[in-house]
């Protein structure tokens, strides 16, 4: 395990860009036959170094500045030319203005990261994890769409940048932390994960955040 | 089997494409997607959204399952069935959250392989997809750097994008105006259109806006842009299969989706009718370069089977199984 730059270049807008180790969590689990949501929560190991109590990874947030939005909408309509079709005897009305059958336009927000690149740093197996993003083409939310398409993954060996590497930088947390963590100054606090997966919000603790 | 299966097709507008975004007035205009140029300047380019895309290809699938499990001339489905089948499904609240079921999955994706693909919600939990279906882009001057570099030589001369929208007007006329259909109007009706008519040319007349705003016809005239027919989109379509069933879904479901493939709107009077002219496989575990090129447009009839059997072979428990699902 040697400290690594990761880079995502993308080719389009993204809606959020995820964290490293869940994101390599999220593959591996894949790879298993598992689905997120269904069944008891498996442990899934990832070529990125513990910390030494074992609470989270050794990787960063992802780096990133937004330099342009816009907003988007997700349309959605009963399909009612297919129940006419289709539909049973007992399907006798169908409703678009409330209720199950309701009609909605939803708006949502992308966003484009500034020279098209996001990165992370983490202390990691580089071989392990290139291989694992060899299979990651979309990043975010709305994947199933188009958004958030990489062009290319850059996994590269880099220079530590001393104490804290990766996930506390001039006394700043890089990635959600335990409040207590050493080398930390004055840090915002706020409600988060510390590991996989990050959707269980249950889970989450006072953390000192970026 | 961890397979990624990807398509580059290129996509010829057969009619115009009136795939709109929103509409000014009686104006509506077409979808565009924000996009950065080399340069760091900004615009917009006409594409069709990749939810609109995939919506052609989960309502593909749900036919060609319904077709080979028989069910598609029975009028069964429920409202339920209809949702999940052609709109992915809803959480409906109902059932318990805690408990989610892996067997219960696997039973769905079995019996209903092309959910495998497309994901949905079902009773109360969201079903995760494995399909990505991107924004068909408008293949122009605008869009070279982002489409891919064969789909940009196969092109030939690029234009820029305002060349390749038109604009369309319409008009709903108001039958009342013509007297052979007026002919047909029942005596009260008569009357009350006279008396529309006189107070049209009072209105007139008198100068009465107020007046002439009541008294005014139903016809009313509307414009709205299109992409030109002969245009060329820029679309990337791809799948993680996990099994051979997998794989002959995904191809099934394109299959079905571009031998007859409809974007847009006004699809009634002919609009938004898109063939595939040519489709490269990408092959994402190799380097990014190594592409087959694949006939896209043959795929109907040689693939398929694996899904049809597949189907076939579950139809009874499919069915039983969508006159009770909660979605």
């Amino acid at each position: 395990m040697i400290p690594l730059e990761i880079t995502a270049h993308l080719r389009g807008p993204i809606t959020g860009a995820p964290m490293l180790d869940g994101l390599l969590a999220f593959v591996v689990a894949a790879r298993a036959g598992l689905v997120a949501g269904f069944g008891p929560l498996e442990q899934v190991e990832i070529p990125i170094a513990m910390e030494p109590e074992g609470r989270f990874h050794m990787c960063s947030s992802p780096i990133v500045s937004w330099d342009q939005r816009e907003l988007r909408y997700i349309n959605r309509k009963f399909p009612l030319h297919e129940a006419q079709l289709l539909g049973d005897a007992r399907l006798r009305r169908v409703q678009l203005s409330a209720g199950a059958t309701k009609s909605y336009r939803i708006p949502g927000e992308v966003a484009w990261a500034e020279r098209d690149v996001i990165r992370w740093y983490a202390i990691a197996d580089a071989d392990a994890v290139r291989e694992i993003l060899l299979v990651v083409t979309h990043l975010g939310k709305r994947r199933a769409v188009g958004r958030g398409a990489i062009e290319r993954w850059e996994v590269e060996p880099c220079e530590s940048w001393g104490e804290g590497f990766p996930v506390v930088h001039d006394g700043k947390p890089v990635r959600p932390l335990p409040a207590d963590y050493p080398g930390l100054h004055e840090p915002s606090l706020a409600y988060s994960t510390l590991s996989f997966p990050y959707y269980q919000h249950e889970r989450e603790t006072l953390c000192a955040v970026p | 089997m961890f397979d990624l299966k990807a398509y580059e097709v290129l996509l010829e507008a057969v009619t115009p494409i009136a795939h709109h975004s929103e509409s000014f007035g009686n104006h509506a205009v077409i979808a565009r997607r924000k996009t950065r140029l080399p340069s760091g300047e900004w615009t917009s380019i006409p594409a069709v959204s990749g939810d609109a895309l995939r919506h052609g290809l989960r309502e593909a699938s749900a036919y060609a399952f319904l077709d080979a499990a028989g069910m598609l001339d029975a009028g069964l489905l429920t409202e339920s069935a209809l949702r999940l089948l052609f709109s992915g499904g809803m959480v409906t609240g109902r059932g318990d959250a805690a408990n989610i079921k892996l067997d219960a999955y696997r039973e769905m994706v079995d019996l209903v392989p092309p959910l495998a693909l497309l994901g949905g919600c079902a009773s109360n939990r969201v079903i995760p997809g494995r399909v990505v279906c991107e924004d068909a882009m408008l293949v122009c001057e605008e869009s070279q750097h982002l489409v891919p570099t064969w789909i940009v030589e196969r092109a030939g001369k690029l234009v820029g994008a305002r060349g390749h929208i038109d604009t369309h007007q319409r008009v709903r006329m108001d039958a009342t105006l013509d007297p052979g259909k007026r002919k047909l109007l029942s005596e009260s009706a008569v009357k009350r259109h006279e008396g529309g008519d006189r107070k049209s040319e009072q209105a007139h007349e008198d100068d009465d806006p107020v007046l002439r705003q009541e008294a005014k016809s139903t016809m009313m005239p509307r414009t709205f842009e299109a992409i030109a027919a002969g245009s060329l989109l820029s679309w990337r379509v791809q799948a993680t299969c996990l099994s051979a069933l997998d794989v002959d879904t995904f191809h099934s479901m394109i299959a079905a989706f571009l031998s007859n493939a409809r974007v847009g709107g006004k699809r009634g009077t002919g609009f938004g009718f898109v063939r595939a002219v040519a489709a490269n496989e990408v092959a994402v575990l190799r380097p990014a370069s190594a592409m087959n090129a694949v006939d896209i447009t043959t795929l109907g009839p040689r693939i398929g089977e694996l899904f049809r059997a597949h189907v076939k072979e579950r139809a009874e428990r499919a069915r039983a199984w969508l006159t009770e699902v909660d979605a």
